[in-house]
């Protein structure tokens, strides 16, 4: 694994160092925390200056408002102590405090919702619990703790069939964050997770449909619509696991 | 919803499964078509009914079941039909169409006789096919009557036999997987000896989670099918088969039919524009035959543990 995070982390230095210029803050945020998590420190050091003098207050506060991820302030965690950013990145996500509660811990197994939920629906539980567990950070008190493995379990094999990274990060992460990285999926995930880097460090799945796409949209910037996202979903699971 | 629900809304759907099925009838008749393709098509179809009425009659009468065999031994009974039954063995199921008709109540020893003949030619046997194929076609001779091989050693050869990780599996594949389940246990009705402890380890293991995927999937036919494989295993007490069967239950088109694999439906919108209804019938004609042989052979009982 420590390999394919640092072949990982050559591919999104080389983004770094030919693309800084062009990226909007929330690519800028996905640099910072993928080049962080995978201990490019001084490129993270640069993204993050970068950052903190552009819009990061509002990049943290949309992340928040919209239940995502706080790139800027996992980015910070991520960042060794005494580095110059890590502070600064800390006090401009201070006031963010993570919610204890989680919906969705209720009999999920008497319901529907494991086989119905739309994949909007199961991205959005993995991040309530996500943000619930403030990223693995501390335990989450569940109620219905089995339900809940079963169906993270069963959502983790449905898309690892379906081949769906994106969808797979998430979930592993989830599993990872509950407490369930026992579980035979969780190591699925990963599995399936590391299978899909290639030569030159990115991850991407089903690559073949993804060039099909670019070539029919004019516009379209593989690398950071795609490898960007994707890439740093998979180190951030990785380095979860 | 509970099971008692659902087994109270399971005659409601099904008798509205029926209602389709008898106002698709003209469509399983392979006279009614000009194409060769359609004709095959349907009588595929047509022996699929059969197959239906033969499993819910065994156990007790139903009127609509046998009122449904009557119409499709009619259609058997063409002498048009069965020559191309019995010229087509490896391409139209021609031996269980009759197995299944006979089942019925329904007897053709003019083409019981050539059946015989084709068998004693020893055509049949020859015939190279997959080894799930191959107890289908051990399945039906034992339902004709005549004289079959054991099929422990076929089932041993099955792609389910030897246990398959899932993360690989098409579509085709779990075909093959409830297929064989389907015959190796005559739909549910026998728990083969054959049956290792490690194989019933993995029909817990494997059967639930494809239930779930295509369930989540809306794949209507492979989920009925599933359905089906669960209770035939005795895999019951897993939430997969009370809540597919609740989702199973409210899908139901407005016409009683169900909507065909979503797949299949991309690859037929490519094709060049066909009659309106014949594209309803083509698509869901089969997803409703798998809904109502899932009623028929592995219904949800009100007691079964959640």
């Amino acid at each position: 694994m420590d390999v394919a995070l640092d072949r990982a982390g050559g591919w999104l230095s080389a983004l770094a160092a030919e693309r800084a210029e062009e990226l909007s803050p929330r690519e800028q945020a996905l640099l910072l925390f993928g080049l962080a998590t995978t201990e490019r420190i001084d490129e993270a050091e640069a993204i993050a200056v970068r950052l903190l003098r552009g819009s990061v207050r509002g990049s943290v506060d949309e992340e928040v408002a919209a239940g995502r991820f706080v790139m800027p302030l996992l980015a910070a965690r991520a960042l060794p102590e005494g580095s110059r950013s890590r502070e600064a990145l800390l006090t401009a996500c201070a006031e963010w405090e993570p919610p204890r509660s989680l919906r969705w811990d209720v009999p999920l197994c008497d319901t529907l919702v494991p086989y119905a939920a739309p994949a909007d629906a199961v991205r959005e539980i993995c991040g309530e619990i996500a943000v619930a567990s403030d990223f693995g950070r501390r335990e989450l008190a569940l109620r219905h703790r089995g339900d809940l493995e079963r169906v993270l379990a069963l959502w983790t094999f449905c898309f690892v069939h379906e081949r769906d990274l994106e969808m797979v990060c998430p979930l592993g992460r989830a599993l990872a964050f509950a407490g369930f990285s026992h579980a035979a999926e969780h190591r699925d995930a990963v599995q399936f997770i590391l299978e899909q880097q290639r030569g030159d460090g990115h991850f991407c799945a089903d690559e073949l449909s993804v060039v099909a796409h670019a070539k029919t949209q004019s516009g379209f910037d593989v690398a950071l619509e795609v490898y960007l996202p994707l890439t740093v979903g998979a180190v951030w699971t990785l380095s979860a696991s | 919803m509970d099971a008692v629900g659902i087994v109270n809304d399971l005659e409601l759907v099904e008798s509205r499964a029926l209602d389709w099925i008898e106002s698709s009838l003209g469509f399983f008749d392979p006279l009614t078509h000009v194409s060769p393709k359609r004709t095959v098509f349907v009588m595929k179809g047509a022996a699929e009914v059969a197959l239906l009425c033969s499993l819910a009659l065994r156990d007790r009468r139903r009127p609509r079941y046998a009122a449904l065999a009557e119409h499709i031994f009619g259609i058997f009974r063409n002498e048009a039909v069965q020559e191309h039954l019995i010229r087509n063995p490896a391409s139209v199921p021609s031996l269980g169409f009759y197995a299944t008709l006979r089942l019925c109540g329904f007897e053709d020893l003019r083409y019981r006789s050539r059946l015989e003949a084709l068998l004693r030619s020893g055509y049949l046997d020859a015939t190279e096919r997959a080894p799930s194929t191959e107890l289908d076609f051990i399945h039906s001779r034992q339902q004709a009557g005549f004289p079959a091989p054991d099929t422990a050693d076929v089932y041993r050869r099955t792609l389910t036999g030897h246990h398959p990780p899932l993360d690989p599996l098409t579509n085709d594949d779990v075909y093959t997987i409830t297929h064989t389940i389907f015959f190796t246990t005559d739909f549910g009705r026998i728990d083969p000896p054959f049956f290792s402890d490690d194989d019933r380890r993995w029909f817990r293991f494997a059967l639930p989670r494809l239930t779930a995927f295509y369930l989540r999937r809306a794949d209507w036919d492979l989920s009925a099918e599933l359905l089906i494989t669960l209770a035939a295993t005795g895999t019951t007490d897993v939430p997969e088969f009370v809540r597919g069967w609740e989702l199973l239950l409210k899908v139901q088109n407005e016409d009683g039919s169900y909507d065909g694999p979503v797949d299949k439906l991309k690859e037929v919108n490519a094709a060049p524009a066909v009659e309106p209804e014949w594209a309803v019938f083509r698509d869901n004609y089969h997803t409703t035959l798998a809904v109502l042989l899932a009623i028929v052979t592995s219904p949800p009982r009100a007691s079964v543990r959640r």
